[in-house]
């Protein structure tokens, strides 16, 4: 009889109703952690920067090292021709050169974590600020913001990079930081029209939201408005765009540099830089037939590295919008 | 519509113009010129460059330049004296190219070709139209298996093997296959012999349409998942339809119009994908041409190449509006 009675308030329910409300936030980070796959790639990358920062303590060899006689070594596990075996020494191998194909490798990686990281600063910048204005001003300002834009997409970007690294490959510009400065660049001015056209729609519907609508009702100024109340509530799809972007670009400085238009290697042993993922893959793709694994390491460190990216980016995107499922 | 359709045609018009301005604007900009592209070998005699600059019209100021390759411009004949109209870029004349020998104009080199030499054009075109069937008829099916199969171990594999798909891209897709069908199994040779009507063409298709194939079946599946939830749908079941009948007549008819607005993208994407699929698959065709080009300075072909790209994906993505407006009657166009 008093099991059918439901007390109005149970105590436990009160108390759970009284703690912090959670923020968007944490609530993302909670559903982001729940992720298998998400969480794996999360630990990859963190492996990947480690050893990318810690190349030098960890590299069994400089990797511009050429040790004589010592060409073309296959895997340590490899030996099955006499005439050239696999040595302890080279783990993963030696290339045409003689050089270490694992120190060449955790070097590399360096290259291409940057490659894929840097750019997207100035790719935020140009694409949130082109949206943000587009969105909240409209009239003829976003109409000529958008018609830019889409000139700018039309562009077979491929295409145009190819062209301004060639342009300027050999002006100081192309010299800088290993013709990389010059990737950022030509990447950058192709890459922020998704950006664009994505913080331009979140503004346009935002602007029509009520807690807008009060700002301005109590007079708060337009610039407060937008980095205050606009720009914040942008962000979640930001983060996943970027993190889509991040293995695009990883992918197009290997495209740059197997056509030859891409980093330069070198072969200063105190370069901190000496090379990417892509100049491995041109090196491993011209020596095909007499060192199959010189592409099939490098191949599989970055399609790792750019899985483990979507993966990430899935994941937050499921965290970050729960009603796209 | 039909004002529609025009606008949209006009609009390609300063797209492709805008366009061709900055990729001359590049082209020129770029240090040394067709004539002097290697300071190590032997150059042409002051003389000789002087009359090839000439003859070819790149002692002109910049603008003239411009407007002379994308508009007209008025020659007067050197013996007769007569002067006359030679149209540029609009009229289909794409230039000479200062790279090959004899007096060939670009779209020579590019387009024509005989019955055992096809054209670069061919090849392009034939590899983009087939890694887009293959695109196709693979990714819808794998998409409509996996949402009708929703939450089955089919599923799941086919979700995850598209996302592995989209995120290697097409580039590490290529190489991969490389890796795996012709140096590890070898059933394929690193350099193809093109007298063979199938077999070279195998890997550059599938490595060229992976990507777009997985866009694709994604999206399918998103879509049919969508549709099935539709109160049509439990319509058709409560009336006592046949399954067959409600998957073929009602789910899939609906569900595919969304597929049809990525093929826009996809074909960007097949575009953009040829400049280096060609490179890694040897394919004489025209994207590793125009990335020649760049290299050599071949200004003709550097333009070629960007309006062709513009032009072939202006085309593209009306065929996909139009389609679009033609299959749900919802939608018209302004």
């Amino acid at each position: 009889m008093t099991s059918s009675v439901k007390p109005i308030a149970n105590p436990i329910e009160l108390q759970t109703l009284n703690t912090k409300p959670r923020s968007l936030w944490s609530d993302a980070l909670r559903r982001l952690r729940r992720n298998y796959a998400a969480m794996v790639g999360l630990v990859v990358i963190v492996l990947y920067v480690v050893v990318a920062i810690a190349a030098p303590v960890l590299a069994p060899f400089n990797p511009v090292q050429q040790i004589p006689n010592n060409s073309l070594r296959p895997p340590a596990w490899v030996t099955d021709n006499p005439a050239r075996m696999g040595v302890p020494e080279h783990l993963l191998g030696t290339d045409t050169l003689g050089r270490d194909v694992l120190s060449r490798l955790m070097y590399a990686i360096r290259v291409s974590l940057i490659v894929g990281i840097v750019p997207q600063f100035a790719i935020l910048l140009i694409g949130v600020t082109i949206g943000l204005i587009s969105g909240f001003a409209g009239g003829w300002l976003d109409n000529l913001l958008m018609r830019f834009t889409e000139i700018v997409a039309a562009f077979p970007d491929l295409l145009f990079i190819i062209a301004l690294s060639t342009a300027f490959r050999e002006t100081w510009l192309g010299r800088t930081f290993n013709g990389l400065l010059l990737i950022f660049i030509a990447v950058s001015l192709v890459s922020w029209t998704g950006i664009a056209r994505l913080v331009r729609g979140q503004v346009l519907s935002l602007k029509e939201k009520e807690f807008v609508e009060a700002a301005r009702a109590i007079g708060v100024p337009t610039t407060a408005i937008l980095w205050r109340h606009i720009l914040p509530n942008t962000m979640a799809p930001i983060i996943v765009s970027t993190s889509f972007s991040i293995p695009a670009l990883i992918s197009a400085e290997a495209v740059l540099t197997i056509l030859g238009v891409g980093m330069r290697p070198s072969v200063d042993p105190d370069n901190p830089f000496p090379t990417s993922l892509g100049v491995m893959l041109t090196e491993g793709y011209n020596n095909l037939s007499s060192g199959p694994w010189l592409l099939s390491f490098p191949v599989i460190l970055i399609a790792g590295l750019m899985l483990s990216f979507t993966f990430l980016g899935d994941g937050l995107r499921d965290a970050l919008d729960p009603r796209e499922r | 519509m039909t004002a529609y359709i025009i606008r949209r045609i006009l609009w390609n018009i300063p797209v492709l113009i805008i366009v061709g301005f900055v990729t001359f604007g590049i082209a020129k900009l770029t240090p040394g010129g067709p004539f002097d592209t290697q300071p190590e070998r032997r150059q042409l005699s002051p003389r000789v460059e002087a009359i090839l600059r000439e003859r070819f019209g790149m002692d002109l100021p910049f603008w003239r330049q411009f407007t002379r390759y994308m508009f007209f411009d008025i020659v007067t004949d050197p013996r007769t004296g007569e002067r006359k109209i030679q149209w540029g870029a609009i009229a289909g004349n794409l230039g000479p190219t200062y790279t090959s020998r004899g007096a060939r104009t670009v779209q020579q080199e590019l387009f024509e070709g005989t019955a055992s030499r096809p054209s670069k054009f061919y090849y392009s075109a034939r590899l983009g139209l087939q890694a887009l069937a293959f695109a196709v008829v693979f990714g819808v099916p794998l998409g409509i298996l996996a949402a009708l199969r929703q939450n089955t171990w089919l599923d799941y594999l086919l979700s995850l093997s598209s996302t592995i798909f989209v995120a290697l891209g097409t580039l590490i897709t290529s190489l991969i296959l490389v890796i795996i069908f012709a140096v590890i199994l070898n059933w394929f040779t690193v350099i193809p012999d093109w007298s063979d009507p199938v077999k070279p063409w195998i890997l550059p298709t599938v490595a060229l349409g992976s990507t777009s194939m997985a866009f694709i079946a994604r999206l399918t599946r998103a879509s049919v998942l969508e549709v099935k939830r539709q109160d049509y749908i439990r319509t058709a079941q409560a009336k006592g339809l046949a399954g067959q009948v409600i998957v073929w007549r009602h789910m899939l008819k609906n569900s595919l119009l969304p597929v049809v607005t990525i093929l826009g993208p996809a074909l960007a994407g097949l575009i953009t994908g040829t400049l280096f699929v060609e490179t890694i698959f040897q394919v004489p065709g025209m994207g590793r041409t125009f990335v020649d080009a760049i290299g050599k300075r071949d200004y003709s072909m550097i333009m070629a190449g960007s309006l062709i790209y513009v032009f072939f994906l202006g085309i593209a993505n009306l065929l996909v509006d139009i389609a679009y407006g033609a299959l749900d009657p919802r939608i018209t166009y302004k």
